[in-house]
């Protein structure tokens, strides 16, 4: 209460450093909201392709490359490999420019892929939020991932038009908040046909399997040897990554992300702190008097050090409060933004949002540590002698 | 009841550091239930007395009893707990926490006490109204008039039932009738209670109402004289 009105006595000066540290936690919040989305993105990847080798052609526009029967033979046939599945790749809109979120038509063989779901990691399965898969056979048929639904505002019933073919919506993906949100995903033979466009030699060529991508399910823990073994038996002309290789850049994509979040969090330390120091030590000096008749009625030490913390705490919790509010509001103006683009950048999560106002709280304990600390070592005469 | 005085002063010295002798082997007795006054010119040392007697500072030399507690070999840490449970203190203006209401200013002696007392604010309710102030409870000190704000910190020095109240100047602020008036409130509650109080004054009406008073100049106790 006493707290409270000594706050209160001071709104303008209180107000102006709560403002502070909401400031600096604002900044703290949205970076971290920004770097938790990124997070969530890379563990899907790294769900995903979790014991996956990754073999992309590289032919370029020619496709010459293109991964045929043989190689998937010959990692079929590599010991160590559960499985082998196959896409057939392509950006779904080859005359949008850079998109925050890649669209891709990704060409699937139904029994292929679903034999890949179920050997993979159960984090990375993908589940229908509406809709059915396509049944064998069926063509010009797609199951959209959540953000292509979400940007294109097509559902199941709908006509998804792509690459100058229609395509019948049949399903709609839940959200992953990872790469197959901007997958759309259709029949292979559909797919390979859209391939075989662009190219008149390929379609001479007359190849009945070819596929952009494949991926190797493994046994755990064989990725470095295996993916050796399958550079050396493969033909040139194919890139691969080991499971550890893409962990390894998740991995670094991530450190340099929460390295952020700590530089924005050093700086609203450095704000924040200096703003409550500031306001306490003026705090102090103003109530010397007061603290005088405090130790004179006989308050301990103890009794005013935690009178003045408490104050610099509710300051620091009033601004992180404040400031959490604030980023929330911004971060859901910007996801509604974003969410035209296709999928929100940024997230709010329950630990973000205690881990803001805890470190603001923290923040304003110490901070106010130093001024409390001088007001429980005035000496009582002294201070009385201040009007 | 003893015989032994509540409170003994013998050869304080407090030095200040430019070389002032503010006190120069000051002794005082003081006994249970009295009330003593201390006079003398500006600078003769009243309230340094008051303080060291006060538990607030520490003479360079000499000792303080209160209670029968030598309280000048007392660790530092230990003074706190002895102003809280038995001193109590008004000053001459400027008593009040400003943002406290009266209740609140005269129940904070109870809230530092450890265990808390059961009903702090009763208690300092029967406080203010023991102090004719019953009908200012929730006023703030700057809605006070200036002998109300005396009349508060009376109270509050009082409501722990201290053994001893220290007040310097406690009318130094006021005009003569209500320096009088709380005067007459003072020497009641000391008389109702049993109180002893030391008041340090320049006010010869404030000398009136002593049982005795003691004269001080440069540093040292003169005299005492029946008031
Ligand atoms: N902190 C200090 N540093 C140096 N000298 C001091 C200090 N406090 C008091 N003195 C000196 O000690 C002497 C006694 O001061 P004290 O305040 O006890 O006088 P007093 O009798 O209370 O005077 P008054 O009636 O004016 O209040 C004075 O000469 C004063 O200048
Ligand atoms: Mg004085």
């Amino acid at each position: 209460m006493e707290i409270l009105r000594n706050l209160y006595r001071r709104r303008l000066r209180t107000g102006l450093t709560v403002l502070g540290i909401a400031v600096g936690i604002l900044a703290f919040t949205v970076m971290g909201a920004m770097a938790e989305k990124f997070n969530r993105l890379i563990a899907g990847g790294e769900a995903y392709f979790a014991n996956r080798i990754a073999v992309h052609s590289t032919g370029g526009a020619l496709r010459l490359n293109l991964l045929g029967p043989e190689e998937i033979e010959v990692m079929k046939r590599t010991p160590g490999v559960r499985h082998v599945e196959t896409h057939i790749m392509m950006a779904l809109d080859e005359t949008a420019g850079f998109e925050l979120a890649p669209r891709f038509l990704v060409g699937i063989d139904l029994p292929n892929f679903a034999r890949a779901q179920l050997i993979g990691d159960e984090a990375a399965q993908l589940r229908l939020a509406r809709g059915g898969w396509w049944r064998p056979g069926e063509r010009q048929v797609a199951v959209l991932g959540s953000a292509v639904a979400h940007k294109m505002k097509l559902d199941v019933g709908d006509t998804l038009h792509a690459r100058g073919r229609d395509f019948r919506v049949v399903g709609v993906l839940q959200e992953t908040l990872s790469l197959p949100d901007g997958w759309a995903l259709i029949p292979e033979e559909d797919a390979r046909e859209i391939l075989f466009d662009g190219s008149a030699l390929l379609r001479e060529m007359g190849l009945d399997g070819a596929w952009t991508n494949a991926y190797a399910l493994i046994e755990p823990g064989l990725g470095e040897a295996l993916t050796d073994q399958l550079a050396h038996s493969l033909r040139r002309g194919y890139l691969l990554h080991s499971p550890e290789q893409l962990a390894k850049a998740a991995g670094t994509a991530s450190s340099l992300l929460n390295t952020a979040i700590l530089g924005s969090g050093a700086i609203a330390v450095i704000v924040g702190s200096l703003a409550v120091i500031n306001t306490m030590f003026f705090a102090v000096g103003e109530r010397t008097r007061e603290i005088g008749i405090k130790k004179a009625i006989g308050a301990g030490r103890w009794a005013i050090l935690r009178e003045f913390l408490a104050e610099s705490v509710l300051i620091g919790l009033m601004g992180g409060l404040l400031g959490l509010g604030a980023a929330a509001g911004l971060i859901a103006a910007l996801n509604g933004y974003a969410a035209q683009e296709g999928t929100p950048v940024f997230l709010l999560t329950p630990r973000l949002a205690a881990g803001a106002l805890g470190f603001a709280t923290l923040l304003g304990g110490l901070a106010g540590a130093w001024p409390a600390w001088r007001a429980a070592n005035l000496d009582p005469v002294e201070a009385l002698r201040a009007i | 009841m003893s015989a032994q005085p509540l409170l003994e002063a013998e050869g304080l010295v407090k030095e200040y550091p430019m070389g002032v002798r503010a006190l120069d082997g000051a002794s005082l007795t003081v006994g249970r239930g009295e009330i003593v006054g201390i006079m003398g010119r500006s600078g003769s040392g009243k309230s340094t007395l008051l303080h060291i007697l006060g538990c607030l500072d520490r003479p360079d030399a000499g000792r303080v009893c209160i209670d029968g507690i030598e309280v000048t070999r007392l660790p530092d840490s230990a003074l706190p707990a002895i102003r809280l449970r038995r001193l109590g203190f008004v000053f001459q203006a400027h008593n009040l926490v400003p943002s406290l209401t009266a209740l609140e200013n005269v129940a904070l002696p109870l809230r530092y006490l450890r265990p808390r007392p059961a009903n702090p604010y009763a208690q300092a309710k029967a406080m203010l109204e023991a102090v004719g102030l019953g009908d200012r409870l929730h006023h703030l000190p700057g809605q006070l008039s200036g002998g109300q704000q005396q009349r508060v910190a009376i109270a509050r020095a009082l409501v722990n039932s201290p053994a001893l109240v220290l007040a310097d100047e406690p009318t130094g602020a006021l005009d003569s009738q209500s320096a009088r008036a709380l005067l007459r409130l003072m020497r009641r509650l000391c008389q109702e209670r049993g109180q002893t109080f030391v008041v340090v004054t320049h006010d010869p009406v404030v000398g009136q109402v002593c049982d005795r008073i003691y004269h001080m100049e440069d540093g040292r106790v003169l005299s005492t004289a029946a008031g």
